[in-house]
Protein backbone atom coordinates (compact mmCIF):
# COMPACT_ATOMS: atom_id res chain seq x y z
CA UNK A 1 0.00 0.00 0.00
CA UNK A 2 2.85 2.35 0.75
CA UNK A 3 4.01 1.73 -2.79
CA UNK A 4 0.62 2.95 -4.04
CA UNK A 5 1.54 6.35 -2.65
CA UNK A 6 4.82 6.54 -4.48
CA UNK A 7 4.95 9.23 -7.10
CA UNK A 8 6.80 7.37 -9.76
CA UNK A 9 10.34 8.04 -8.68
CA UNK A 10 12.81 5.89 -6.84
CA UNK A 11 12.96 7.96 -3.65
CA UNK A 12 10.09 6.10 -1.98
CA UNK A 13 11.63 2.77 -2.89
CA UNK A 14 14.93 3.87 -1.36
CA UNK A 15 13.21 5.14 1.80
CA UNK A 16 11.33 1.87 2.27
CA UNK A 17 14.51 -0.14 1.75
CA UNK A 18 16.34 1.98 4.33
CA UNK A 19 13.44 1.63 6.77
CA UNK A 20 13.55 -2.14 6.37
CA UNK A 21 17.28 -2.08 6.93
CA UNK A 22 16.75 0.00 10.08
CA UNK A 23 14.28 -2.58 11.38
CA UNK A 24 16.58 -5.48 10.47
CA UNK A 25 19.40 -3.86 12.44
CA UNK A 26 17.08 -3.35 15.43
CA UNK A 27 16.11 -7.00 15.28
CA UNK A 28 19.77 -8.04 15.10
CA UNK A 29 20.51 -5.88 18.14
CA UNK A 30 17.55 -7.41 20.01
CA UNK A 31 18.79 -10.89 19.15
CA UNK A 32 22.30 -10.01 20.33
CA UNK A 33 20.89 -8.66 23.60
CA UNK A 34 19.02 -11.91 24.23
CA UNK A 35 22.27 -13.77 23.53
CA UNK A 36 24.15 -11.45 25.87
CA UNK A 37 21.73 -12.04 28.72
CA UNK A 38 21.79 -15.78 28.13
CA UNK A 39 25.51 -16.34 27.61
CA UNK A 40 26.86 -13.39 29.60
CA UNK A 41 29.49 -12.98 26.85
CA UNK A 42 30.29 -9.32 27.49
CA UNK A 43 32.02 -8.88 24.11
CA UNK A 44 28.49 -8.80 22.66
CA UNK A 45 28.02 -5.37 24.26
CA UNK A 46 30.38 -3.87 21.67
CA UNK A 47 28.49 -5.64 18.90
CA UNK A 48 25.26 -3.99 20.07
CA UNK A 49 26.98 -0.57 20.11
CA UNK A 50 28.13 -1.15 16.52
CA UNK A 51 24.64 -2.16 15.44
CA UNK A 52 23.22 0.96 17.07
CA UNK A 53 25.68 3.15 15.14
CA UNK A 54 24.67 1.42 11.91
CA UNK A 55 21.04 1.94 12.91
CA UNK A 56 21.67 5.66 13.35
CA UNK A 57 23.11 5.82 9.86
CA UNK A 58 20.06 4.01 8.46
CA UNK A 59 17.72 6.39 10.31
CA UNK A 60 19.53 9.46 8.96
CA UNK A 61 19.33 8.01 5.47
CA UNK A 62 15.57 7.40 5.76
CA UNK A 63 14.91 10.89 7.11
CA UNK A 64 17.04 12.61 4.50
CA UNK A 65 15.31 10.72 1.69
CA UNK A 66 11.92 11.70 3.12
CA UNK A 67 13.00 15.36 3.46
CA UNK A 68 14.27 15.27 -0.11
CA UNK A 69 10.66 14.71 -1.12
CA UNK A 70 9.83 11.04 -0.87
CA UNK A 71 6.12 10.31 -0.28
CA UNK A 72 3.21 12.70 -0.29
CA UNK A 73 3.60 15.50 2.30
CA UNK A 74 0.69 14.35 4.50
CA UNK A 75 2.35 10.95 4.98
CA UNK A 76 5.73 12.29 5.99
CA UNK A 77 5.06 13.17 9.67
CA UNK A 78 3.69 9.70 10.44
CA UNK A 79 6.49 7.99 8.57
CA UNK A 80 9.06 10.08 10.46
CA UNK A 81 7.31 9.29 13.75
CA UNK A 82 7.52 5.56 12.98
CA UNK A 83 11.23 5.85 12.19
CA UNK A 84 11.90 7.88 15.35
CA UNK A 85 10.07 5.35 17.54
CA UNK A 86 12.12 2.51 16.04
CA UNK A 87 15.23 4.55 16.72
CA UNK A 88 14.21 5.20 20.34
CA UNK A 89 13.74 1.45 20.74
CA UNK A 90 17.25 1.04 19.34
CA UNK A 91 18.58 3.44 21.98
CA UNK A 92 16.97 1.39 24.75
CA UNK A 93 18.71 -1.77 23.48
CA UNK A 94 22.01 0.09 23.55
CA UNK A 95 21.32 1.43 27.07
CA UNK A 96 20.30 -2.02 28.30
CA UNK A 97 23.58 -3.49 27.04
CA UNK A 98 25.57 -0.59 28.53
CA UNK A 99 24.02 -0.97 31.99
CA UNK A 100 24.19 -4.75 31.86
CA UNK A 101 27.93 -4.39 31.39
CA UNK A 102 28.08 -2.39 34.63
CA UNK A 103 26.06 -4.68 36.87
CA UNK A 104 26.10 -8.31 37.95
CA UNK A 105 22.59 -9.55 37.32
CA UNK A 106 21.16 -11.13 40.46
CA UNK A 107 20.00 -14.78 40.02
CA UNK A 108 16.57 -14.00 41.49
CA UNK A 109 15.64 -11.82 38.50
CA UNK A 110 17.84 -13.31 35.76
CA UNK A 111 15.13 -15.56 34.32
CA UNK A 112 12.60 -12.72 34.11
CA UNK A 113 15.14 -10.45 32.38
CA UNK A 114 15.97 -13.15 29.83
CA UNK A 115 12.31 -13.73 29.13
CA UNK A 116 11.75 -10.00 28.63
CA UNK A 117 14.66 -9.88 26.18
CA UNK A 118 13.18 -12.84 24.33
CA UNK A 119 9.71 -11.21 24.17
CA UNK A 120 11.33 -7.97 22.96
CA UNK A 121 13.00 -9.91 20.18
CA UNK A 122 9.73 -11.58 19.18
CA UNK A 123 7.99 -8.19 19.12
CA UNK A 124 10.68 -6.86 16.86
CA UNK A 125 10.33 -9.79 14.45
CA UNK A 126 6.57 -9.24 14.32
CA UNK A 127 7.08 -5.50 13.70
CA UNK A 128 9.25 -6.29 10.66
CA UNK A 129 6.57 -8.63 9.40
CA UNK A 130 3.92 -5.93 9.95
CA UNK A 131 6.07 -3.44 8.02
CA UNK A 132 6.44 -5.86 5.11
CA UNK A 133 2.69 -6.51 5.06
CA UNK A 134 1.93 -2.77 5.25
CA UNK A 135 4.22 -2.11 2.28
CA UNK A 136 2.32 -4.76 0.32
CA UNK A 137 -1.00 -3.22 1.35
CA UNK A 138 -2.10 -6.07 3.57
CA UNK A 139 -3.89 -5.80 6.91
CA UNK A 140 -1.59 -5.66 9.96
CA UNK A 141 -4.29 -5.92 12.61
CA UNK A 142 -3.18 -9.37 13.76
CA UNK A 143 0.44 -8.28 14.09
CA UNK A 144 -0.56 -5.21 16.11
CA UNK A 145 -2.61 -7.41 18.46
CA UNK A 146 0.24 -9.92 18.86
CA UNK A 147 2.60 -7.07 19.75
CA UNK A 148 0.09 -5.81 22.30
CA UNK A 149 -0.18 -9.29 23.88
CA UNK A 150 3.60 -9.56 24.14
CA UNK A 151 3.83 -6.07 25.61
CA UNK A 152 1.37 -7.07 28.29
CA UNK A 153 3.55 -10.08 29.11
CA UNK A 154 6.59 -7.85 29.44
CA UNK A 155 4.55 -5.61 31.76
CA UNK A 156 3.62 -8.62 33.91
CA UNK A 157 7.26 -9.68 34.13
CA UNK A 158 8.21 -6.11 35.02
CA UNK A 159 5.74 -6.29 37.90
CA UNK A 160 7.27 -9.59 39.04
CA UNK A 161 10.76 -8.08 38.96
CA UNK A 162 9.68 -5.02 40.94
CA UNK A 163 8.23 -7.29 43.61
CA UNK A 164 11.57 -9.04 43.97
CA UNK A 165 13.93 -6.14 43.41
CA UNK A 166 14.16 -5.14 47.05
CA UNK A 167 15.84 -8.51 47.74
CA UNK A 168 18.68 -7.66 45.36
CA UNK A 169 21.66 -6.36 47.29
CA UNK A 170 23.37 -3.27 45.91
CA UNK A 171 26.82 -2.13 46.98
CA UNK A 172 26.38 1.63 46.59
CA UNK A 173 24.26 4.36 45.00
CA UNK A 174 25.73 3.93 41.53
CA UNK A 175 25.25 0.17 41.56
CA UNK A 176 21.59 0.74 42.44
CA UNK A 177 21.21 3.41 39.78
CA UNK A 178 22.70 1.21 37.07
CA UNK A 179 20.40 -1.60 38.14
CA UNK A 180 17.35 0.66 37.96
CA UNK A 181 18.46 2.08 34.60
CA UNK A 182 19.09 -1.41 33.25
CA UNK A 183 15.57 -2.54 34.18
CA UNK A 184 14.05 0.71 32.93
CA UNK A 185 15.62 0.40 29.48
CA UNK A 186 14.98 -3.36 29.22
CA UNK A 187 11.29 -2.85 29.84
CA UNK A 188 10.90 0.40 27.86
CA UNK A 189 11.68 -1.37 24.58
CA UNK A 190 8.31 -3.14 24.42
CA UNK A 191 6.39 0.13 24.93
CA UNK A 192 8.24 1.74 22.05
CA UNK A 193 7.67 -1.22 19.73
CA UNK A 194 4.00 -1.13 20.64
CA UNK A 195 3.91 2.60 19.84
CA UNK A 196 5.73 1.97 16.56
CA UNK A 197 3.24 -0.73 15.58
CA UNK A 198 0.37 1.64 16.41
CA UNK A 199 1.98 4.36 14.28
CA UNK A 200 2.32 1.88 11.42
CA UNK A 201 -1.31 0.85 11.84
CA UNK A 202 -2.40 4.49 11.69
CA UNK A 203 -0.44 4.83 8.45
CA UNK A 204 -2.13 1.79 6.92
CA UNK A 205 -5.56 3.03 8.03
CA UNK A 206 -4.92 6.43 6.45
CA UNK A 207 -4.32 4.68 3.11
CA UNK A 208 -7.80 3.14 3.02
CA UNK B 1 5.40 -22.32 20.44
CA UNK B 2 6.70 -24.05 23.56
CA UNK B 3 4.54 -24.44 26.64
CA UNK B 4 7.34 -22.97 28.71
CA UNK B 5 7.05 -19.70 26.80
CA UNK B 6 3.37 -19.20 27.49
CA UNK B 7 2.87 -20.63 30.96
CA UNK B 8 2.43 -18.55 34.09
CA UNK B 9 5.31 -19.30 36.42
CA UNK B 10 4.09 -17.34 39.38
CA UNK B 11 1.71 -19.69 41.12
CA UNK B 12 -0.50 -18.66 43.98
CA UNK B 13 -1.14 -21.44 46.43
CA UNK B 14 -3.02 -22.01 49.65
CA UNK B 15 -2.86 -24.75 52.27
CA UNK B 16 -5.72 -27.22 52.13
CA UNK B 17 -6.51 -26.53 55.81
CA UNK B 18 -7.21 -22.85 55.09
CA UNK B 19 -10.84 -21.76 54.88
CA UNK B 20 -12.66 -21.09 51.64
CA UNK B 21 -12.99 -17.48 52.81
CA UNK B 22 -9.19 -17.15 52.90
CA UNK B 23 -9.09 -18.53 49.37
CA UNK B 24 -11.68 -15.96 48.28
CA UNK B 25 -9.62 -13.18 49.89
CA UNK B 26 -6.51 -14.34 48.07
CA UNK B 27 -8.29 -14.55 44.70
CA UNK B 28 -9.78 -11.08 45.13
CA UNK B 29 -6.46 -9.56 46.26
CA UNK B 30 -4.47 -11.08 43.41
CA UNK B 31 -7.25 -10.79 40.84
CA UNK B 32 -6.99 -14.43 39.88
CA UNK B 33 -9.55 -17.15 39.37
CA UNK B 34 -7.80 -20.19 40.79
CA UNK B 35 -5.39 -21.28 43.49
CA UNK B 36 -3.17 -24.29 43.82
CA UNK B 37 -4.23 -26.12 46.97
CA UNK B 38 -1.21 -27.59 48.74
CA UNK B 39 -1.96 -30.70 50.77
CA UNK B 40 -1.67 -30.06 54.52
CA UNK B 41 -1.67 -33.77 55.35
CA UNK B 42 0.36 -36.64 53.89
CA UNK B 43 -2.80 -38.55 52.99
CA UNK B 44 -4.09 -35.67 50.88
CA UNK B 45 -3.17 -34.78 47.30
CA UNK B 46 -2.51 -31.32 45.91
CA UNK B 47 -5.49 -29.87 44.10
CA UNK B 48 -6.89 -26.74 42.55
CA UNK B 49 -9.72 -24.50 43.65
CA UNK B 50 -11.38 -22.11 41.24
CA UNK B 51 -13.91 -19.32 41.55
CA UNK B 52 -16.35 -21.76 39.99
CA UNK B 53 -15.84 -24.22 42.88
CA UNK B 54 -16.29 -21.44 45.42
CA UNK B 55 -19.53 -20.24 43.85
CA UNK B 56 -21.15 -23.58 43.00
CA UNK B 57 -20.01 -25.64 45.98
CA UNK B 58 -20.23 -23.03 48.75
CA UNK B 59 -21.80 -19.63 48.06
CA UNK B 60 -24.68 -20.73 45.86
CA UNK B 61 -25.60 -23.37 48.44
CA UNK B 62 -25.73 -20.80 51.20
CA UNK B 63 -22.86 -22.41 53.11
CA UNK B 64 -20.50 -20.37 55.30
CA UNK B 65 -17.13 -20.02 53.50
CA UNK B 66 -15.39 -19.42 56.83
CA UNK B 67 -16.36 -22.85 58.09
CA UNK B 68 -15.36 -24.92 55.09
CA UNK B 69 -11.81 -26.11 54.40
CA UNK B 70 -10.59 -25.19 50.96
CA UNK B 71 -9.24 -28.75 50.72
CA UNK B 72 -12.81 -30.03 50.90
CA UNK B 73 -13.92 -28.30 47.73
CA UNK B 74 -10.66 -28.53 45.74
CA UNK B 75 -10.56 -30.57 42.53
CA UNK B 76 -8.11 -33.46 42.55
CA UNK B 77 -5.91 -34.77 41.16
CA UNK B 78 -4.13 -31.90 39.44
CA UNK B 79 -4.17 -32.14 35.68
CA UNK B 80 -0.48 -32.01 34.86
CA UNK B 81 1.30 -31.84 31.52
CA UNK B 82 5.05 -32.03 30.91
CA UNK B 83 6.71 -28.74 30.04
CA UNK B 84 7.78 -29.99 26.60
CA UNK B 85 4.16 -30.73 25.62
CA UNK B 86 2.87 -28.91 22.56
CA UNK B 87 0.30 -26.14 22.86
CA UNK B 88 -2.01 -28.05 20.46
CA UNK B 89 -2.00 -31.15 22.66
CA UNK B 90 -2.68 -29.10 25.76
CA UNK B 91 -5.61 -27.39 24.04
CA UNK B 92 -6.98 -30.82 23.03
CA UNK B 93 -6.60 -32.08 26.61
CA UNK B 94 -8.41 -29.04 27.99
CA UNK B 95 -11.26 -29.52 25.54
CA UNK B 96 -11.50 -33.24 26.30
CA UNK B 97 -11.46 -32.71 30.08
CA UNK B 98 -13.57 -29.55 29.87
CA UNK B 99 -11.14 -27.61 32.07
CA UNK B 100 -9.90 -24.04 31.73
CA UNK B 101 -6.40 -24.62 33.10
CA UNK B 102 -3.75 -27.31 33.44
CA UNK B 103 -0.60 -27.37 35.50
CA UNK B 104 2.83 -27.76 34.00
CA UNK B 105 4.91 -30.26 35.93
CA UNK B 106 8.57 -31.14 35.87
CA UNK B 107 9.50 -34.34 37.67
CA UNK B 108 6.55 -34.23 40.03
CA UNK B 109 6.95 -30.53 40.82
CA UNK B 110 4.42 -27.99 39.59
CA UNK B 111 6.39 -25.32 37.68
CA UNK B 112 3.65 -23.43 35.92
CA UNK B 113 0.05 -23.01 34.89
CA UNK B 114 -1.48 -22.74 31.45
CA UNK B 115 -4.94 -21.26 31.15
CA UNK B 116 -7.24 -20.94 28.15
CA UNK B 117 -6.28 -17.27 27.82
CA UNK B 118 -2.61 -18.27 27.47
CA UNK B 119 -3.53 -20.75 24.73
CA UNK B 120 -5.61 -18.13 22.94
CA UNK B 121 -2.81 -15.57 23.10
CA UNK B 122 -0.24 -18.14 21.90
CA UNK B 123 -2.48 -18.96 18.93
CA UNK B 124 -2.87 -15.26 18.10
CA UNK B 125 0.88 -14.68 18.23
CA UNK B 126 1.38 -17.72 16.02
CA UNK B 127 -1.14 -16.42 13.49
CA UNK B 128 0.56 -13.02 13.46
CA UNK B 129 3.92 -14.61 12.81
CA UNK B 130 2.61 -16.79 9.98
CA UNK B 131 0.10 -14.53 8.21
CA UNK B 132 -0.25 -16.66 5.08
CA UNK B 133 -0.19 -20.07 6.73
Amino acid sequence: MLKKFMRGNRKEEAALTAMHEHLDLLCAAGHTLTELLTSNAKDLVEKIFDLEREGDTARRRVLSIIFEGAFLPYLRPNLCRFVELVDEAFDTVEDTARYYDLIALHPSITEECRRIASFNQQMCEILILAFELAVRGEDIREQVLAIRILEKRVDDLKGDIYQKIHEVPVADFWQGKFYADFLQSLTAFSDLIEDASDALYVLTVSFR
Amino acid sequence: MKLEEIMTRKLESIASDASVYEAIERMVDKRIRSLLVRASHPAELDGVVTARDVVFKVLAKGLNPMKIRVGDIACRPLRCVPKDETVENVAALMEQANVARVFVCDGGTVVGLVALMDIMQAALIDRARNPHA
